[in-house]
């Protein structure tokens, strides 16, 4: 089955509020962030739990309270990329290239479990 | 009870004014203190780093939101407007008997006219210092209003007696960010090591380049030549972003996008931990001052790239680059190489005063100068 990626990727100028829907949507409590088609942060529950807590509102864009450092891997090989999400204990994994465009969305269990 | 309040808008200036707020605190009979927090520590996409000042406990009066969005040199004017406007509410409700003012930056500036029309005497730390650029002329613009100078180093004094400020006023302190320093006081080594998953035993390099004001439609291609420069050598690199002056939003994106996995990109380091950064780092690449005043007590090798500390005194840990990849890539090579490691590590003397001492100094002063008619009545004696 065709995997959608819609629901785990944002735009860097789209808002909170947006990645919030979105991992509604998604069911694995994170999304990644893309400009201009690279990845450029992550963005999880818990980034939106503690930017409420700052008073940041749900209208701002995700560029202000995105993970910059997040994970990623060029890995292609899902068996690795299990183990990888197993070993860093994370939901998903954007799949990259060498010039960090994301290719695929990798998960911990199946998108609509 | 004498009561001071001190300004600070970004991370720089908490650096200056941190250990003189632990100073006042060691005289509860006689000093009073608190905060005003504006600009940079209240945004979140800067890190939001008033929360570094509320972890330390230290009591903030105010909050004044200035930064208009866009952050074109059109909005930064309009932004001083702003804070101009709220710190003469607040210094009017809070009435302190003395302001303390740091740096180069606008909205001390501000504080400095709002603080002068309306009789407060105003300190101001590391006055007379040269800087670059727009930073710079604001430095000497807060003298004409300030009544007390605190410059680092006799050139700076110098420069003070010669715009026409009279001797009482020039207390040559030292600057008061090297306090801690020079104490040992910031994060461990491992500390750092896990918190920006770093090998100590691999080369380190610390990026940082904010936008030049007066050059800011080039703020891009500028650190494109730098970025190309660091990310060649493929050593580890913790990026921090750059302030919030006209030309910041462009950098931030292009460090977003076009980065390399082995680069950590920060919005905001703690002062501690920032200090710990340039500790365990080889070299600092990039435009900041910390490469001039800080990096020398850490032997820290520093390419310094442009024009933005153009005229400032520098030890010989500064290799000073134009805006080309190549020269910068080249200069960072020279700064990594054991002979100048070595070259720096022996002779690397900072030409910026800091005995440890330099906050205990401006306390007393604070403490002691007579708050008087003589004090507020400015003269130029050229």
């Amino acid at each position: 089955m065709e995997k959608n990626l819609e629901p785990f990727i944002v735009e860097v100028t789209d808002s909170i509020r947006t990645a919030m829907l979105k991992i509604t949507q998604n069911k694995h409590r994170a999304v990644v962030v893309v400009d201009g088609g690279k990845v450029v942060g992550t963005v999880s529950d818990g980034d939106i739990r503690r930017a409420m807590l700052k008073e940041v509102l749900p209208m701002a864009p995700v560029e202000e309270i995105m993970n910059l450092n997040c994970l990623t891997t060029t890995e292609t090989d899902p068996r690795k990329q299990t183990q990888i999400l197993q070993e860093k204990k994370v939901t998903l994994l954007p799949v990259v290239t060498g010039q960090n465009e994301l290719v695929d969305v990798a998960l911990a269990y199946e998108p609509f479990a | 009870m004498r009561k001071i309040l001190l300004i600070t808008g970004s991370r720089g200036e908490y650096g200056y004014i941190r250990p003189i707020v632990q100073e006042i605190q060691r005289h509860p009979n006689d000093l009073d203190y608190s905060i005003l927090v504006t600009n940079l520590h209240l945004l979140p996409d800067f890190g939001y780093s008033a929360e570094e000042i509320e972890k330390d406990q230290f009591k903030i009066s105010d909050r004044i939101f200035m930064a208009l969005d866009g952050y074109t040199p059109v909005s930064m004017s309009k932004s001083l407007g702003v804070f101009l406007m709220s710190v003469t509410d607040s210094l009017a409700r809070l009435r302190p008997d003395i302001v303390l003012l740091a740096g180069d930056r606008g909205e001390q500036m501000m504080t400095a006219i709002a603080a002068a029309h309306m009789n407060i005497p105003a300190a101001h730390i590391q006055a007379g210092e040269l800087s670059g650029n727009i930073d710079g002329i604001t430095r000497h613009a807060i003298t004409r209003f300030a009544h007390l100078h605190f410059p680092s180093s006799e050139d700076a004094a110098q420069r003070l007696r010669k715009m026409g400020e009279q001797e009482f006023r020039i207390h040559l302190t030292g600057a008061p960010q090297l306090d801690e320093l020079v104490n040992g006081h910031y994060a461990k080594p491992e500390e750092i090591a896990g918190l920006f998953q770093l090998d100590l035993k691999k080369p380190i390099i610390l990026f940082i380049q904010h936008p030049v004001t007066e050059e800011s439609d080039h703020a891009v291609t500028q650190v494109q030549e730098t970025l190309e420069a660091v990310c060649s050598f493929g050593h580890q690199t913790v990026a921090i972003f750059p302030n919030n002056d006209a030309g910041n939003m462009e950098i931030r994106r292009f460090l977003e996008r076009d980065r390399q996995p082995f680069m950590r990109i920060e919005r905001n380091v703690p002062r501690h931990i920032f200090a710990g950064l340039m500790n365990v780092a080889n070299v600092l690449v990039g435009n900041s001052s910390s490469g001039l005043i800080e990096a020398p007590c850490f032997k820290l090798p520093a390419v310094n790239v442009g024009d933005r500390q153009r005229d400032r005194v520098r030890g010989n840990n500064v290799i000073d680059v134009p805006y080309d990849k190549e020269q910068i890539r080249s200069a960072v090579e020279t700064a990594l190489s054991s002979h100048f490691q070595q070259k720096v590590k022996q002779t690397c003397t900072n030409p910026y005063f800091g005995d440890g001492r330099v906050s205990e100094r401006i306390v007393q002063v604070l403490k002691k100068v007579e708050i008087n008619q003589n004090l507020l009545k400015k003269q130029l004696v050229y």
